[in-house]
This record gives C-alpha cells, sequence and structure tokens, in this order.
C-alpha cells in the first residue's frame, strides 16, 4: 500500500500556545523573615513542577512583579528559556495598584509580541498575593482594580487574589475579583498553593477550542486554603 | 490593405496566440475537469489516553448531478456526542450546498442570506438529531450512565452536546463554494503559467484565545461563517487542487506566523492526482497517523480534491 506521503521534515514548526501567568507578590517588610521564605521555596516549586511538565514548560510564561517597591523581577519567559526563579526579598511599602499595573502593563505587551509573531496564547491568569492592606497611590489603585474586573468580566483574565495572614485586607482583594471570592493561604503553605498551581496551569496549557473551560480544582483548594 | 484592415487582422492574430498559450499552460483548460478525491482521519493522543472516540469527520462524495464535495467537521472536546454532531454536519453541509448552489453566487445580501440559512438548516438538523436521540453504542450508554437498548432505543442530548465546526468545498463544473465555520484551514493550489502555488481561502476562526472558537450550534455561527466562491480557470489561473483540515492537522501544515500553507499541501494533492483512490485514502491515513500526528495530541482530520489532467486521468 506504500508508505507514507510526507516526512516529517515536510511539516511546519509552529510555536507551542503560551499561558502567561503574572505573578503580582507582596514583598513589603511585613514578610520578612519566615514569610518571604517560604515565598521563595513556593515559587521555586512552581517553577520546578511547570519545568517538570513536557507541555508548560514550553507553553506557560511567567512574570514576577512584586511590591513595594513596585518593579519587575522577571518579564514574561518561558520556562525552558530560564527556569531560574529570582531569589525574592522582603522590604518597603506596599503599593499594590503600581504593581498590578506594571503586571497588566507588561501581559498586553507581552500579548501584542504574540499577535505580531503569529503565537496563539492561552487567557491570561493574574496571581495576586498580599498579606496586608495596599498603602501606594488610591487613585492608580482605584483604576487597576477597574481594569482587572473589566478584563475578568469580559473573559479576558482570570484572577487569583490571595490573601496571607491575619493582616491580608481581603475586601480589596475581594474589589479585584467580580467572579470569585478572594482566598486566604493556610499559614504559610507557599508550597501547596504553588503546586496547585502549577497543576492548573499544565491543563490550561493542553486545552483545545470546545474543551470546557479548566474548573477549579475544588479538593485541591483544600490543601492550601481556608475554605 | 486598409488600416482598420490591417489592424483587425493583428487583433486576430495575437488573439489567437494568446489562446494558444493559455491552453498550452492550461493543457487541460478545453476539457471537462475530471477531480481525485481522498479523505482521511486518526484520532488524537489525548482521546487515546482518555478512551474518547475521534471527534472528527471527514469525506468526499460526487452527487448525481455531478457536483464534486469534500468537506470536515471537528467536533467540541467537551461535547459528549460531537463525533454524532461532525458525522451528521459534514454529510448535510455538502448535500445543501449542492442542492443551493446558484444561491451563493449572486449580491452581497443574497451571499448573506444563504450563509444564514445553510447555517440554520445545520442547526436545525443537529436540533432534530438531539431530540430524536441517538442509538448510542453499549459502551457510551454506560460512560454516560444511560439506559440500555433494551429500555430506550435512542438516546435525546442537548444541542450542545453535539457541537462542531465545519468546512467544505463544492465543485461544480467550472465553479466552485467554499464554507467555513470555526477552526481549521481551507486551502487552494493554483496553477499560473505552470507554476502551482497555495493559497488561504480560509483561516482558522479562533478569537483571541488558543483554546476558543465558533461552532455550528453557537449563536454567532451565521456572522462568523466565511463563504467564498470562485472560477476554477480564469484567463490567467486555474484551481487544480482543494485541501481542508482540521486544526490538529493545521498544527503542522499551517505555518500561523505566515499564514500560509506549507509545500507538503501540494505534495499531498500531487498524490492524490495520480494514486488510486482506496490506496491514496489508505495513504493518506497511513501519513496522518505516522507524520502529521506528531506534532499535535488532537484528533486530525483531511480531505482534498485534484484536478486530473488527461494524461493523469
Amino acid at each position: 500500500m506504500g508508505g507514507n506521503l510526507l516526512e516529517l521534515d515536510d511539516l511546519v514548526d509552529n510555536p507551542t500556545p503560551r499561558v502567561p501567568v503574572s505573578l503580582c507578590l507582596d514583598c513589603s517588610g511585613s514578610m520578612g523573615g519566615v514569610p518571604i521564605n517560604e515565598l521563595n521555596e513556593g515559587v521555586a516549586t512552581f517553577y520546578s513542577a511547570i519545568y517538570g511538565d513536557e507541555i508548560a514548560r514550553y507553553s506557560a510564561e511567567v512574570s514576577i512583579v512584586t511590591f513595594g517597591p513596585a518593579q519587575m523581577e522577571t518579564d514574561f519567559q518561558t520556562l525552558d528559556q530560564n527556569n531560574h526563579p529570582p531569589v525574592l526579598a522582603a522590604g518597603g511599602m506596599t503599593p499594590m495598584g503600581e504593581a498590578v499595573k506594571l503586571s497588566l502593563d507588561s501581559l498586553d505587551r507581552r500579548k501584542e509580541d504574540y499577535r505580531r509573531n503569529g503565537v496563539d496564547y492561552y487567557q491570561p491568569w493574574l496571581v495576586l498575593m498580599t498579606d496586608g492592606a495596599p498603602n501606594g497611590n488610591a487613585a492608580i489603585l482605584d483604576q487597576q482594580i477597574e481594569r482587572v474586573r473589566r478584563m475578568v468580566e469580559s473573559e479576558k483574565l482570570t484572577v487569583f487574589p490571595i490573601g496571607i495572614g491575619p493582616n491580608a485586607d481581603m475586601d480589596i482583594l475581594a474589589r479585584f475579583s467580580p467572579r470569585r471570592s478572594p482566598l486566604k493561604l493556610k499559614g504559610l503553605n507557599f508550597a501547596q498553593f504553588f503546586a496547585w498551581l502549577s497543576k492548573s496551569v499544565s491543563k490550561v496549557s493542553q486545552s483545545t477550542p470546545g474543551d470546557k473551560k479548566p474548573s477549579l480544582d475544588v479538593e485541591g483548594l483544600k490543601g492550601w486554603a481556608e475554605l | 490593405m486598409g488600416r482598420a484592415l490591417k489592424y483587425k487582422l493583428l487583433r486576430k492574430q495575437s488573439t489567437i496566440r494568446r489562446t494558444r498559450a493559455w491552453q498550452r499552460w492550461n493543457p487541460i483548460a478545453a476539457t471537462a475537469y475530471e477531480w481525485a478525491s481522498a479523505f482521511a482521519r486518526c484520532v488524537g493522543s489525548d482521546h487515546l489516553q482518555s478512551g474518547a472516540p475521534c471527534q472528527d469527520w471527514a469525506m468526499s462524495r460526487k452527487f448525481d448531478n455531478g457536483d464534486i464535495a469534500i468537506a470536515l467537521a471537528d467536533g467540541a472536546g467537551s461535547s459528549r456526542f460531537s463525533h454524532y454532531g461532525s458525522s451528521l454536519t459534514a454529510n448535510r453541509v455538502s448535500r445543501l450546498i449542492s442542492e443551493h448552489f446558484e444561491e451563493a453566487f449572486g449580491s452581497y445580501e443574497a451571499r448573506q442570506v444563504f450563509k444564514q440559512r445553510l447555517v440554520s438548516q445545520l442547526q436545525i438538523d443537529l436540533y432534530e438529531l438531539s431530540k430524536l436521540g441517538i442509538d448510542l453504542p453499549d459502551d457510551e450508554r454506560e460512560k454516560h450512565s444511560k439506559p440500555s437498548r433494551a429500555d430506550l432505543l435512542l438516546v435525546p442530548c442537548e444541542l450542545s452536546d453535539l457541537s462542531c465546526t465545519v468546512l467544505c468545498v463544492v465543485v461544480r463544473g467550472g465553479r466552485y463554494i467554499a464554507f467555513h465555520v470555526g477552526d481549521g484551514v481551507i486551502g487552494a493550489e493554483i496553477s499560473r503559467k505552470g507554476r502551482a502555488r497555495l493559497k488561504v481561502l480560509s483561516k482558522p476562526d479562533n478569537g483571541e484565545f488558543a483554546n476558543e472558537t465558533c461552532f455550528v450550534t453557537s449563536r454567532k455561527a451565521a456572522s462568523t461563517a466565511r463563504l467564498i466562491t470562485g472560477r476554477i480557470s480564469t484567463a490567467r489561473t486555474l484551481v487544480t487542487g482543494f485541501v481542508l483540515m482540521s486544526d490538529g492537522p493545521e498544527a503542522a501544515l499551517y505555518n500561523k506566523r505566515e499564514s500560509q500553507l506549507v509545500s507538503a499541501c501540494s505534495k499531498l494533492l500531487s498524490a492524490c492526482r495520480v494514486t488510486e483512490q482506496s490506496t491514496m485514502h489508505a495513504q493518506l491515513e497511513k501519513t496522518l497517523v505516522n507524520v502529521i500526528a506528531k506534532k499535535t495530541s488532537d484528533d486530525c482530520s483531511l480531505a482534498m480534491m485534484a484536478l486530473r489532467s488527461e494524461h493523469e486521468k
């Protein structure tokens, strides 16, 4: 009946569709000591789990923005390009609005890069973690809250607002998320949270048109969240 | 000789020269078109792992009135019975287009009406199937906790359970209609001055995100559907092939950055042109499984038709 009509060399190498994940992390003074160490371990767990997944390694693009001050620790890149997480240090105030602005602006630039280069991408994720109340510019905070809400409501963004410790301002976090209540981390269970996050990202990176939107793994949530 | 007569003679000579040259470039232009067709599909590695059936369907057919059609439909991943939806849709769309062929060649408004009516009829057909029910095999009844055949022969479902995309080309004589809802690609091979090049007639419709597309059952299906009509041959060009692919092979045969089909599609059309049909089906399926499926975990389906010249018949 004859062999194959084509060889692998005849085929095109399209870029892997990307899942952009922006981690917007509170590294203010109050996170000093044990919390920042646990956060660093958690981020390392996330990187390790994503790198270990054959598809997510080339698909998930991670950026890390910390506050205060609001700064870009790592811009979007896949973990096959760089699988070494930055080491985060605690100090400074809590300019949450400025940090979210930095995250969303970099996300917009990244999506533009994708479009220009014909790279498909999935709905981006924003993970916002804080252990306190924001004390940056109030107007910027309000603008960014409104921006995130608009994006979530038009299904352009998935947001995970997470409170750390007893002093986290859950009301502010709730304002960022019109569809999902913010969750509180159980103790300093960053490692379990980031392990859960990496599995969720892997699921998205393997989805195809018509698949149900990957839903939250509620059982898995119980491992790290106070429900 | 008067100037007018000399001019008339020169014009006639140049017309004769152009006609002969055109026939040299298009040796089959003066003959009736004969098309070879082929199609194949295979289940993707994701569904192999989960035990789900292949949700793609592909077919080709020749109607009694001489129309030739190829069609392809890709069932939605999350829809339980989309493999039945894709099978029904692929078969129905080609028949509907053939039955209403002339209606697609008219004013802009007439074409919009044609598109709307085509989508509506496909939605009605799927709706009727969902209400009438499907004679599910035992393993699917068990998987979806449905009654046995003895208790309920035909199992009704929701319209959304049958969601699928659709791609189709129908050729009648010297004209064609291409119709497309959702992702996947419709391409054509066009010959000009003896050289063939590939052209994308209809690109994938993925919305902003990679895991989004429009299905025949969607509310936006009619407004997002693409309808392309054309002539097989013009003064300068000749369409020598059409190819349909679902989003599985799209990953391997469509350059997303350039929005172009790769030359491998011409290789497939060349093979289709000269290979006996059942052999071509088998080889195409083998190629899907052994080569193209390496680039994707999704189900794959391809359908094509290639114009045969006199010496290839």
